[in-house]
């Protein structure tokens, strides 16, 4: 077999043109098994659950296995294809590395110091990059610094290999920026000079760790919600839809819900006063967001109108304050530090803003769709003999759909969407065919927001090659499926 | 430093400091030119970089972290060294792990070193107090846990030491003293539900890839087309047909675990009294394989591993750092630091900085060499002050050793405030005028000191390249006697003391012995905020540096620190006056050379000088 580890970096395996795409695993050639291949063997064992898989791992690290990295804007997910989940969960917001966090004894998220190897905070906590990324040169030398700084980190301090010598497979969303990708691929090929380096659309690789090729991928991360669905292992670009309300907006809405209702307990008092919104610092709102909020029941009232009207700021207690049984919470944060001391707080999280701060996510607008107006838009831009089976097969993915609860809310407010919004009348058929992909195939096993890593590992774990780029023929350009051009022959 | 500083905020980053910037030449060199991407030749600095830059945090470094190529003779700083490991660790036991193990044991310990799932710090193994036997077995292993209680132990359990968890409240205990991990941690890794279930989906996969796979007739080429292979197996070399396939699909696929979700979390989450029951995504990140919001459902985790390595420098490949192979040794073989060639530079005296008051600050530079360093300045804000028409006046920082050769020309130098031993303190006078949080300002330092270089032929014929920076300056009888041993990791020194000293005495082309290299460098000094004082509040200039030639006469700028004024936000100080000093070459050489290589060097300070009042 001819191999075509260095194939032209033109062509990229998520195609949007509608050719006939396989899955994005051509099988092309073999590159060097070094394992032991009891190929038939195995295949007649995996069907029996009692006997556990030999593990085909390349003990002397010769390069069989690949870095698989999930650059999100907050998180990046590190880890070695061939295993089933990432090494490391690397925190990349406020400039400075998991390492450098004092442990969180307090809840109050953990305050930060300096890195050993030179670097310094640098201001407050800022993702990694915005949607709008690119606009000054300066911005992206800036944002080079810190990539550079956190994927060197990641690979001497976290995986703890040289990266030299492993090839890299990158899990990237669809609309993620082309000057993104382009900065990453120059940090990896200049600074760490690994040799060659794969794109994969995540949303593909989320839908291959349930074993399906066919569905509709909704990935809640901190920017954006994407919603892009996939026929037969083949990436539907043309159909994707995304809407900003995700982790940031939730967090935002948090914030403001907190600022007006929420109450602090300073002492030597005990009385309550509204809390001034320097003390809700984002780590603090991080904190809060992860650990207490969860997904609320679906509530229907008469005054709902059908399209999920945004709530003001202001009518939110007035609706949601009388009927949440939710406990409020007493959470401490810090006031202030000086040195070693630190002054506590008590911070009063009223119930219901747990219960129902996520409400945002479920109520759009024009300009902005809920999540569910995003899904079902999605579905109706789609060719009408795919519809069906893609709204049997909704996998979710990002870490904003773990909060407890997401899936059934997320449930209930579809069926409510078809039943009574009527821009999606013509998905009324739907109704009785929706279902969610966990709940068919594995369940939780694979944790939603480390899924689509999971998905790039299970690519390179296999003994095919995807499209690479390597470093010899590097020359500042990235395969995209927007740059593709439809002309180009082979 | 300062004792005024603790009037300065607590913040970190409002605290004075001195940082050296380096500008990463070998890294940036391929890219485009950037702002700060200067290259970074000797006595070829041109642009400063721009302070108010978010860039400035990951390009200026304190000295302590900066090391040095001798062979290019310049800075380098953590971004620009390459890396290689050399050895693995475990930061507990401090055991050495055989790179074999690294990789089948995931970078964790495998010696039974656990860590806190709460709070992250190194678990001990304690002997729980329950009444037991006193010949209870204490292992002889090389088991680095202290053994804290009593010794009649078993049942033993991990104890963390600083949130005072405890490895009884999740049941993990042990009759022995070795906890393995393979045994405490419930499941094996082979019998995780994602372990089994990422292997099963493997081989579905490679069982369609195994169909589906391509014959050798297609050239490479055509291979590249997604959906090629799998087409050619069925049409040979005529397969660009683009038929909808479903048979090329996979398989359908049935898992063979089944997680379910917690059905009570929700409700549980929604009774929530306690908020410590609730896991932080700290700990959940630790513990990937589930992400448990319970508290209780945490494990502790093995401890990752650490690694010893070798910083190079890249474009000479030299080694810079090579720390001792054991992990318990912390000295370093090779161990070229800045710290050990280029001036310390810190502030002495650094008084409030208020909005249009012109204050002193004095800056004081420690010389680290046995040599003679001669250091000038220049700051892009303002121009060179001039004493007495045009003579300019010198600084000069002498040697370790009071014993030096070096005579000092007794001229008085209006900007040195104290020169004593090895260092020197000279003054910046500094008008701010602006209130800003944080003033800082960048400084050109050109650092010139006397170096030996040495082609030596030793005895086998193999040529080896000396650089012994501490060289003296005398004739040859003296320097067999006083050629120093410069610091510990230029071992090689000592051994070719008489090859040196006799390939000193044939290098006759030189009068001196050794060349003069200079190095420049650019530093960030940063001074804290600048306060407003009340009475002067209506004084402040609304003219700020948005303007390029401000008016007041006040400010001056250089050409080049005006386009560097465009770029920064318009809460900029300037700096008026910065009384520096020029370059002045040793106490051998006459003050013509010092003036042309001024020229040469500091080619800001051609920009046209302003009288003060």
């Amino acid at each position: 077999m001819t191999s075509t580890s260095n194939s032209e970096p033109t062509l990229s395996v998520n195609t949007s043109i509608p050719q006939p795409a396989t899955t994005t695993i051509p099988a092309t050639s073999v590159i060097s098994p070094s394992s032991p291949a009891p190929g038939p063997t195995l295949s007649t064992v995996s069907l029996t659950q009692a006997a556990p898989l030999p593990r085909r791992h390349s003990i002397y690290g010769t390069g069989e296995d690949r870095i698989v990295l999930d650059i999100g804007s907050l998180y990046i997910k590190a880890g070695f294809s061939g295993e089933s989940r990432p090494r490391h969960v690397v925190p990349i917001f406020a400039g400075n590395m998991k390492a450098h966090w004092e442990p969180d004894l307090t809840g109050s998220g953990g305050s930060r110091r300096d890195c050993g190897e030179g670097c310094r905070i640098v201001g407050g906590f800022s993702e990694l990059f915005d949607l709008s990324i690119g606009r000054t040169s300066e911005e992206l030398e800036s944002l080079y610094d810190r990539m550079a700084h956190y994927l060197h980190d990641i690979y001497f301090r976290y995986l703890l290999t040289d990266p030299k010598q492993r090839k890299v497979i990158l899990c990237e969303s669809p609309m993620m920026p082309l000057k993104l990708k382009q900065l990453i691929a120059k940090v990896l090929f200049e600074n760490l000079q690994v040799p060659s380096i794969s794109f994969a659309p995540s949303h593909m690789l989320a839908l291959l760790t349930t074993g399906c090729t066919t569905g509709l991928v909704v990935d809640c991360g901190h920017l954006e919600t994407t919603v892009m669905p996939t026929f037969s292992a083949r990436p539907l670009n043309p159909f994707i839809r995304t809407t900003p309300l995700a982790g940031r907006a939730l967090t935002q809405t948090l914030k403001e819900l907190i600022t007006k209702y929420g109450k602090i307990i300073v002492p030597p008092s005990t009385d309550r006063q509204p809390i001034p919104s320097k003390y809700l610092t984002p780590t603090v709102l991080e904190d809060i967001k992860t650990r207490f909020l969860f997904v609320g029941p679906m509530v229907i009232s008469s005054e709902l109108v059908s399209g999920a009207e945004k709530t003001l700021e202001e009518d939110y207690e007035k609706k949601y304050a009388k009927i949440s049984t939710a406990t409020e919470i007493h959470y401490p944060i810090t006031l202030s530090k000086h040195g070693r001391e630190r002054q506590m707080g008590t911070l009063v999280l009223p119930g219901w803003i747990r219960e129902r701060a996520a409400e945002v996510l479920f109520e759009g607008d024009e300009d902005q769709s809920s999540i569910v107006g995003c899904l079902l838009e999605c579905l109706l831009k789609t060719p009408i003999h795919l519809r069906q089976p893609l709204a049997a097969s909704i996998l979710l993915i990002g870490g904003t759909t773990l909060l407890p609860n997401f899936q059934t809310r997320l449930y209930q407010e579809i069926i409510l969407a078809l039943n009574t919004d009527r821009r999606f009348k013509n998905l009324n058929g739907l109704r009785d065919h929706i279902a969610f992909l966990e709940e068919k195939s594995s369940g939780k096993v694979f944790v939603a927001n480390c899924r689509a890593w999971v998905g790039g590992s299970l690519i390179g774990s296999l003994k095919s090659t995807v499209v690479e780029i390597a470093r010899e023929k590097y020359s500042g350009k990235v395969p995209d499926w927007t740059t593709e051009s439809i002309t180009r022959s082979v | 430093m300062s004792s005024s500083h603790s009037h300065h905020s607590s913040s970190d980053k409002l605290r004075p400091f001195v940082h050296y910037h380096c500008a990463c030449p070998d890294v940036y060199s391929s890219t485009e030119s950037s702002e700060t991407a200067a290259t970074c030749t000797p006595l070829n600095v041109d642009s400063p970089p721009s302070v108010n830059s978010p860039r400035i945090h990951h390009s200026t470094f304190p000295l302590s972290k900066l090391y040095i190529c001798e062979d290019c003779h310049q800075i380098r700083c953590p971004r620009c060294v390459q890396e290689e490991i050399i050895c693995y660790y475990c930061p507990n036991c401090l055991f050495e792990v055989p790179t074999a193990s690294v990789k089948s044991e995931r970078n964790r310990c495998a010696r039974s070193c656990f860590q806190c799932p709460i709070c992250q710090n190194t678990l001990s193994v304690v002997a729980s107090t329950e009444p037991s036997p006193a010949t209870s077995p204490i292992q002889t292993t090389t088991q680095p846990q202290p053994v804290a209680g009593q010794a009649g132990g078993a049942p033993y359990f991990l104890l963390c030491g600083v949130c005072r968890w405890d490895s009884q409240e999740i049941g993990m205990t042990n009759s022995r003293l070795n906890f393995h991990y393979k045994v405490q941690l419930q499941t094996t890794d082979d019998e995780r539900p994602d372990v089994k279930e990422f292997d099963h989906l493997k081989e579905h996969f490679e069982k369609h890839l195994r169909q589906n796979a391509p014959s050798t007739t297609l050239p490479t080429q055509l291979l590249n087309i997604p959906g090629m292979s799998t087409f050619s197996s069925r049409y040979g070399t005529s397969g660009l047909a683009h038929t909808n396939q479903k048979s090329d699909d996979v398989s359908p696929y049935e898992a063979v675990v089944h997680v379910d979700d917690d059905v009570n979390l929700t409700e549980d989450l929604k009774q929530l009294k306690d908020v410590n029951q609730i896991t932080t995504f700290t700990q959940r990140t630790n513990q990937l394989s589930d992400q448990p919001y319970n508290i209780e459902k945490l494990q502790p985790q093995r401890i990752h591993l650490r690694t010893k390595r070798v910083k190079r420098c890249r474009s000479c490949r030299h080694i810079l750092i090579k720390p001792e192979q054991k992990a318990q040794a912390t000295k370093f073989k090779i161990k070229l630091v800045a710290l050990n060639y280029i001036p310390k530079i810190t502030i002495a005296k650094l008084p409030y900085l208020v909005v249009d008051q012109t204050i002193q600050v004095i800056l004081k530079f420690s010389n680290p060499l046995l040599e003679d360093a001669n250091v000038s300045l220049s700051c892009p804000y303002n121009e060179l002050l001039e004493y007495d028409d045009e003579e300019l006046s010198t600084e000069k920082l002498t040697s370790k050793r009071p014993a030096s050769r070096a005579s000092l020309a007794p001229k008085p130098d209006p900007g040195v405030v104290e020169k004593k031993g090895n260092y020197t303190c000279i003054a910046i006078e500094i008008t701010p005028l602006l209130a800003v949080e944080e003033f800082k300002f960048p400084l050109l330092v050109t650092h010139t000191s006397k170096v030996l270089d040495i082609d030596t032929v030793d005895n086998n014929g193999t040529q080896q390249h000396l650089a012994v920076p501490a060289a003296d300056t005398t004739p040859v009888a003296s320097a067999v006697d006083s050629v120093p041993v410069e610091d510990e990791n230029n071992t090689e020194n000592s051994k070719k003391l008489d090859s040196s000293t006799i390939n000193t005495s044939t290098n006759n082309t030189t009068r001196e012995l050794g060349s003069y290299k200079s190095l420049s460098f650019w530093t960030v000094i940063g001074l804290g905020p600048v306060l407003k004082e009340p009475r002067n509040s209506e004084k402040i200039s609304s003219s700020s540096s948005t303007t390029p030639q401000p008016t007041g006469g006040t400010l001056e700028k250089s050409s080049t620190a005006e386009r560097h004024s465009k770029s920064s936000s318009t809460t900029r100080p300037s700096v008026s006056r910065v009384s520096s000093s020029t370059k002045v070459s040793g106490s051998s050489s006459s003050t013509k050379n010092s003036s042309s290589s001024v020229q040469t060097a500091k080619p800001l300070k051609k920009s046209a000088a302003y009288k003060h009042q």
